[in-house]
């Protein structure tokens, strides 16, 4: 009654050894299943029949620019790592329905995923990585590699294949192996990359990437580099577009930076190469 | 022996058109299979959803949430099914859901989340928050991923700071917390009048931005209720209007809107 | 997407008080891709009158030749200018011509009477169907959008200014929610005495 007694410690290993058996257990199959249509019917162009591009005010939010890349510091003062841009528009069809979508989503304090795809199946399943890694970092006592991570988010989206699942991620993060990044897909795909892109407007992204990325490059270059590439994406591509999230992860920490607006980026960058963009109509 | 492991054989049939017309078949016999019957055939044009049609809309300021929604249900965009169905419902003191879409699953939804802030309550001996609820019914649309509810969801209400908060989603659950949110049949006339008068994406950076008080609010929304019903037929009646401000109780309010 | 969203474009038309305002964007598109910003879906038919046309751009060429060439006869004709009701009613014509094959362009008209100066607009179908209102008309992959905040923004009697405000207003929060459209605007303001262009910058994503 007073103070600690035998008993109680006793009680205390319990209650620990009972919390264990009820979390840190070994990773096994979750019993949920999704509620699913009735038998005969199938999923994915049920969704897609009342969903999909017919649908009026009912589709789903989707369409996105992301990059992320690897590059080491090339002077002393940079930090190097890696550098993860996104753009920020989420849009049903033709509408805008979001211009202020965070599309770099945390798993843990040193890995970040981003959003490709449809926008909830990316939301959704990027927290349940983010649980997996949790529970595996209290159960092993030791940090989840990004390999590790990305491989548990593939072998998950590779369950549902074939049910119409879109999802287009990368995972990207600082562990004991250094800076990396995996690309994750709907189809179970999953690749390691150093220069990557994803979504609609991934194509422009690259064109920029491929011209001006260095394997050694400072920190200022590094960031200035994702702008430019995220800001002539959302130029071309009708997908994408908002404001430019910026996220540089470094070999001890995650800088999350204030997001830009790409239509300012747009006018800066013309401003900066002379370009006459001012549009005169004639009137004819 | 005749046949060789090598490859080709030379005076067979030529093997690419034996692959085509195998892949040929194979894609018929998916498309049309022999075993379909009339009834598989029904079932895969089965439709269990209808839209009646109707919209609802959100702010968030300072201190306060105001709600708005029109009150009628129609069915086919044409027939009027009743004059003051009701499209938001309170869920609790600081929580108010808005939906809009097929009703038998807005009221599927209710029901899932009002079960959910009573098992709360029961548990923890208070209200569940605004934030919260948010999650809860995200996670409640996705679980749906595979038979998604067919609702267009604004969750509105008081935050546990004392800040009025919308939550906008869409029908699988994609949450995001903003300032202001619509959704249903007029959310693209809505919106982009929103856009220019609270989120004053037209005017210029150094312009002055008039601040948002609850009035400001309510007047808008009425205007924005009142051009959607000039021009979209499924809204219309009656105006819906909550308003929410942190330390006070939910007020309700109906106004006149167009009934033709 | 429909061919009708294929390439694009939107088109607004304001009346005022012996002005009227027409507002174009300046996208042309391929589907989800931007290829060029310098394309005005707004043309030039006569003195006071202009001719907007949104959605196929092929098919809206096209109409425009179709467009000038029966002008350009009538006025030579009647030896005098066309007036806008009666443009509208030509294009209409023109439209309802190929009822069974249509042109996938949604014709818009917008001009003052040479001799009234009373302004006209008028948007139709694809298939020739004119609206003529006397407050606003769009038409394009944005004319949702344009409906809802024109119908908050359009006064009776406006003057040039308060008009040309209320268009360029209007169309800038359309831009910002269709993704079809956008990367800049021209708003012409036709008044009795001149016509006066102006480009709008926009957001240029």
């Amino acid at each position: 009654m007073f103070g600690c007694t035998f008993d109680d410690q006793d009680d205390e290993e319990r209650a620990l050894e009972s919390c264990k058996q009820s979390f840190m257990f070994e990773p096994r199959h979750s019993d949920f299943v999704f509620p699913s249509l009735p038998l005969g019917i199938d999923s994915k162009s049920f969704v897609s029949q009342h969903f999909g591009k017919d649908a009026k005010n009912m589709q789903f939010r989707k369409g996105t620019t992301t990059l992320a890349f690897v590059y080491e510091p090339a002077t002393e003062n940079d930090k190097g790592g890696i550098i993860i841009a996104v753009d920020s528009r989420a849009s049903s069809g033709e509408y805008i329905s979001s211009k202020s979508v965070m599309k770099i989503l945390d798993i843990g304090d040193r890995m970040v995923a981003t959003m490709a795809g449809g926008a909830a199946d990316c939301q959704f399943w990027t927290r349940t990585v983010a649980k997996y890694c949790t529970l595996y970092e209290l159960r092993e006592k030791s940090q989840i590699t990004v390999s590790a991570a990305s491989k548990y988010f593939a072998n998950v989206l590779y369950g549902y294949r074939g049910k119409g699942l879109s999802v287009g991620s990368m995972v990207a993060g600082y562990d004991k192996r250094g800076p990396q990044i995996f690309k994750v897909d709907s189809d179970g795909d999953r690749c390691q990359l150093r220069v990557c892109s994803v979504g609609s407007g991934s194509l422009n992204a690259y064109g920029i990437l491929d011209n001006h990325y260095k394997p050694k490059m400072t920190d200022d270059e590094a960031r200035k580099l994702g702008l430019r590439a995220i800001m002539h994406a959302t130029f071309r591509d009708s997908g994408s577009g908002g404001v430019c999230n910026l996220c540089h992860i470094t070999p001890t920490e995650k800088i999350r930076l204030p997001p830009f607006d790409v239509s300012k980026l747009y006018y800066e960058f013309a401003e900066e190469l002379g370009k006459d963009i001012v549009y005169t109509p004639r009137d004819d | 022996m005749a046949c060789s492991f090598t490859g080709i054989a030379k005076n067979g049939p030529n093997p690419y058109s034996e692959m085509f017309a195998f892949k040929a078949a194979m894609k018929a016999a998916e498309a049309e299979p022999v075993w379909r019957t009339s009834r598989i055939i029904e079932r895969q044009r089965w439709n269990p959803y209808s839209f009646e049609g109707g919209s609802t809309c959100a702010i968030a300021g300072e201190n306060f949430a105001i709600l708005a929604s029109d009150t009628r249900l129609t069915q086919n965009d044409i027939n009027i099914l009743t004059r003051d169905g009701e499209k938001m419902h309170i869920l609790n003191d600081s929580i108010v859901l808005a939906t809009t879409g097929f009703y038998g699953d807005v009221l599927q939804l209710k029901k899932v989340l009002q079960s959910r802030l009573h098992k709360y309550r029961f548990d923890y001996r208070s209200d569940m928050s605004v934030d919260l609820c948010a999650e809860l019914l995200s996670r409640n649309l996705y679980y749906r991923r595979f038979f998604p509810y067919y609702t267009g969801a604004v969750l509105a209400g008081i935050d546990e700071h004392g800040k009025g908060a919308v939550f906008s989603y869409d029908p699988i659950g994609c949450i995001e917390r903003i300032a202001y949110s619509a959704s249903g049949n007029a959310e693209p006339m809505i919106i982009p009048f929103l856009d220019c008068q609270i989120g004053h994406v037209t005017l210029s950076d150094e312009a002055e931005k008039p601040p948002l008080t609850l009035e400001r609010a309510t007047s808008l929304m009425k205007d924005a209720f009142r051009s959607a019903a000039e021009r979209e037929i499924t809204t219309g009646d009656k105006i819906h209007l909550i308003i929410a401000e942190a330390g006070k109780p939910i007020v309700q309010k109906f106004l006149p809107l167009r009934e033709d | 997407m429909s061919i009708m969203s294929y390439n694009g474009g939107t088109v607004l038309a304001m009346a005022g008080e012996e002005c009227v305002c027409i507002a174009t964007d300046l996208r042309f598109g391929e589907q989800m891709t931007t290829v060029a910003t310098d394309k005005k879906k707004v043309h030039k038919v006569s003195d006071k009158v202009y001719v907007g046309l949104a959605g196929f751009s092929s098919d809206a060429r096209t109409m425009l030749e179709k467009i000038m060439f029966r002008k350009n006869l009538y006025e030579l004709r009647e030896s005098r200018k066309i007036r806008p009701k009666v443009l509208g009613e030509m294009i209409s014509n023109l439209c309802y011509q190929h009822r069974f094959g249509s042109y996938f362009t949604e014709p818009l008209v917008a001009g003052l009477d040479p001799d009234t100066h009373k302004p006209y607009i008028c948007a139709m179908d694809t298939i020739g169907c004119i609206a003529s209102p006397r407050d606003f008309v769009a038409v394009g992959t944005g004319q949702e959008y344009l409906l809802g905040v024109c119908e908050s923004y359009w006064r009776e009697n406006m003057k040039a200014d308060e008009l040309f405000e209320a268009t360029a207003q209007s169309m800038l929060s359309c831009l910002e929610r269709d993704a079809a459209s956008g990367w800049g605007a021209v708003v012409y303001t036709i008044t009795k005495d001149k016509v006066n262009v102006s480009t709008i910058k926009a957001r240029m994503d």
